[in-house]
């Protein structure tokens, strides 16, 4: 249940039972009250009349009593008197608002200790009171008892309680109201305001802020959750910024492994790794386009001596020389790759074995003339021999025809080198 | 705010309490005491009174000589007294046309109005009220205690057409379940309420039917002490007796006979005097509704 039902039930339920509490105690003093109040009159009554009674008795004034006797209950009727009788210490009866009842003996527990009683006694018969007093004139003369109708005073006592109950209901039902609205505007519309900033603070929603509250604590607590949502946004931001950051050095560095990891550190073309994936990926494509595909493999004619007499250094520089010398005239979409040692792999897609061999022919011719015509001057002519193979004729797969090329460029060798040889069908 | 809840809930409670009138009664008028003077009409040369034989015939002229000659002042002609010879006789007679004014007790009024027509003036107060009980009693050594002893017994009665003495006690035997005729071993009419407390007294009757002024009325006449009689039983009170005058009295002539018997108190030496022998009080204005009840009872004895 949320706070507002809560409170919709919780403070009328407290206002209701306060007031209910409140007007259960208050009509029953009011009753107590008044049945006292009640009880005290008549008996100050009934003791006005036990001093005539006892003098008319003393004088044997039986008719004097007669007429006191009627003549009260006829007044007195209106007063809720409903009987009224004298009674000696016999408990005979002397005169009685009920003429009949004279002469008659008393059996009745009430009156019958009503006459041995030396005070004023009371019993209550329902919805009626009896009452008794003895009539004393020097010495007891009798008894005067009554009997009381509490229909009037109930009567009376309901129209109290009743105004009572009605005023309580009206204080109630605008005390609910008040406390109602009061409640609602001051705690709980702050209170779910708060809690809707709050879920779209923890759907992510930052930006969000509380509207300014009334009230020093829910103020505080509005400012408080501003600040922490500032807090957490900047924070927020700050991590975004660097993780894009993180993001854009790691793509990058990611960038530099993947080209080292394809590239030849000395030459800057690509490596041997690189160079089988190509040839396996370009394979395939030949092979489903039903194209040739032409495979050069470049070897460096006495490659030692450039190193044993001009050093490692040097070697190195020929071979970064000669990739871009090899790679020069190059299509897009052909590949160079250094093999390894001072060999240079080369894939030619879409290529025939005779195109493929003019190809060669030109890298050789490059070779001899550009090499040699540079700055650094090397202990012999710089050549190369090359081996030409072929997609589908020189073989079927990648291997076979790296092979037929690597024979072909080993012909090329035998045959005295700065050459170029094709491949004469797949090597058995 | 607070402030404001607290001004609604005394508004609440306070539309809510209300006070209550209590109505204070008009001081008593003052009585006129001196009464103007009448100039009778004329042909209104004087009065007769008419009284039912409710004591001994006597007794009774005697006892309103005072009367009659206080009424004789304020109007300025001559009263005299008639006694019926009965209660019966009496009504007659102001049927007749014999009495100008005449006194009658409740069950002879009831008798009366239901002959003829009667302006009615005041009733009398007497023991300090206009209502009196009626008593059945026996003599004080007697054994019969209660109206069941009264089985057998012989009983005197005042007359047919007395209330307490007759009427009213009947009705009472009746409801005890009393058979006039067999229950009780003899029924006398004495005539008066004084003849009836002799009987008993004397042991003529055993027991009698008679109002709860007869035995002081006794004592004054004869010294008798009430408590040589014992009563067994109460009927329920009666009016008084009414006085009343002939239907074609002069108003003027009825309203100065009811201002002169109203100027007639126990409070002054002079009203005393005068209302003494009839052991009244005073009068109050007659009420016809009192006799209802007479009426209501005289129909049921009928059947």
């Amino acid at each position: 249940m949320g706070i507002r039902g809560q409170l919709t039930l919780l403070v009328p339920g407290i206002v209701a039972l306060a007031l209910a509490m409140g007007t259960f105690f208050e009509v029953r003093r009011e009753r107590r009250e008044s049945l006292d109040d009640f009880r005290q009159r008549n008996e100050k009554v009934l003791q006005a009349i036990g001093v005539t009674v006892a003098v008319q008795i003393a004088q044997n004034d039986m008719g004097g009593l007669d007429t006191l006797v009627a003549h009260l209950t006829e007044s007195m009727q209106q007063r809720d008197l409903i009987e009224l009788a004298v009674i000696d210490d016999t408990g005979r009866v002397l005169a009685h608002s009920t003429p009949d009842r004279f002469n008659t003996v008393v059996k009745d527990p009430f009156s019958l200790a009503a006459i041995t009683s030396e005070k004023p006694t009371l019993l209550r018969d329902g919805g009626q009171y009896l009452q008794s007093v003895p009539a004393i004139s020097g010495i007891r003369w009798g008894t005067v008892t009554a009997r009381y109708s509490l229909d009037r005073l109930n009567a009376q006592f309901e129209r109290t309680r009743n105004r009572l109950a009605i005023t309580s209901l009206a204080i109630f039902l605008a005390l609910a109201t008040i406390l109602f609205f009061g409640l609602d505007r001051l705690v709980v519309r702050p209170v779910l305001t708060l809690q809707g900033a709050v879920r779209r603070m923890g759907e992510g929603h930052l930006s969000t802020r509380v509207p300014p509250l009334r009230g020093s604590e829910l103020g505080e607590l509005t400012n408080t959750i501003n600040r922490m949502a500032s807090a957490l946004q900047h924070e927020r931001e700050n991590l975004e910024r660097s993780v894009t950051e993180r993001t854009k050095e790691l793509q990058e560095a990611n960038a530099r492994l993947e080209r080292l990891a394809v590239t030849d550190g000395l030459t800057g073309v690509f490596n041997h790794r690189r160079f089988q994936e190509q040839l396996q990926a370009e394979l395939i494509r030949s092979e489903r386009h039903k194209r040739p595909m032409g495979v050069l493999m470049v070897d460096v004619d006495f490659f030692k001596k450039v190193n044993d007499a001009m050093g490692h250094p040097a070697g190195d520089e020929l071979l970064r020389r000669l990739a871009e010398v090899l790679g020069a005239d190059l299509r897009q979409t052909d590949l160079i790759a250094r093999y390894g040692g001072e060999e240079f792999a080369v894939i030619l897609p879409e290529t025939t074995k005779s195109e493929a061999m003019q190809v060669a022919e030109r890298m050789r011719m490059a070779v001899e003339a550009r090499i040699n015509a540079g700055t650094t001057v090397f202990p012999m002519k710089v050549t190369v021999s090359i081996g030409v193979a072929t997609f589908p004729e020189d073989g079927k797969s990648g291997e076979q025809v790296l092979t037929a090329a690597d024979q072909a460029m080993y012909v090329a060798k035998r045959q005295g080198r700065n050459r170029v040889i094709g491949a004469r069908g797949p090597v058995s | 705010m607070r402030r404001a809840w607290w001004l609604v809930l005394v508004l609440l409670v306070g539309s809510c309490t209300e006070d209550d009138e209590i109505p204070v009664a008009a001081p008593p008028a003052k009585r006129a005491t001196v009464l103007p003077v009448f100039s009778p009409p004329a042909g209104f040369t004087k009065l007769r009174f008419g009284l039912v034989p409710f004591l001994a015939k006597d007794t009774i002229a005697s006892a309103h000589q005072k009367i009659a000659d206080h009424l004789s002042k304020s109007l300025s002609v001559p009263v005299e007294i008639i006694v019926g010879d009965s209660y019966g006789d009496s009504i007659d007679r102001m049927q007749r046309g014999e009495f100008d004014l005449v006194e009658l007790s409740p069950l002879a009024y009831a008798e009366a109005t239901s002959r003829m027509k009667l302006k009615c003036l005041v009733q009398s107060i007497s023991d300090g009220s206009a209502t009196a009980s009626g008593y059945i009693f026996v003599r004080e050594d007697s054994p019969r205690r209660t109206i069941e002893d009264l089985k057998g017994a012989s009983f005197g009665f005042v007359d047919p057409m007395s209330t307490s003495g007759s009427l009213f006690a009947k009705k009472l035997l009746r409801e005890k379940g009393f058979d006039l005729e067999k229950d009780l071993s003899k029924m006398e009419y004495l005539g008066n309420h004084e003849a009836v407390l002799l009987a008993v007294m004397e042991g003529r009757v055993d027991a009698g039917a008679t109002f709860q002024g007869s035995f002081a009325a006794l004592r004054r006449s004869k010294g008798i002490d009430p408590l040589t009689f014992r009563v067994i039983a109460k009927t329920p009170r009666t009016p008084r007796d009414i006085f009343c005058v002939k239907p074609d009295m002069p108003n003027e002539v009825a309203e100065a006979i009811t201002a002169s018997l109203m100027s007639l108190t126990g409070r002054d030496r002079a009203g005393r005097e005068i209302l003494g022998p009839l052991n009244l009080n005073g009068f109050q204005p007659a009420n016809d509704k009192a006799y209802d009840e007479v009426r209501a009872v005289a129909a049921e004895l009928k059947k």
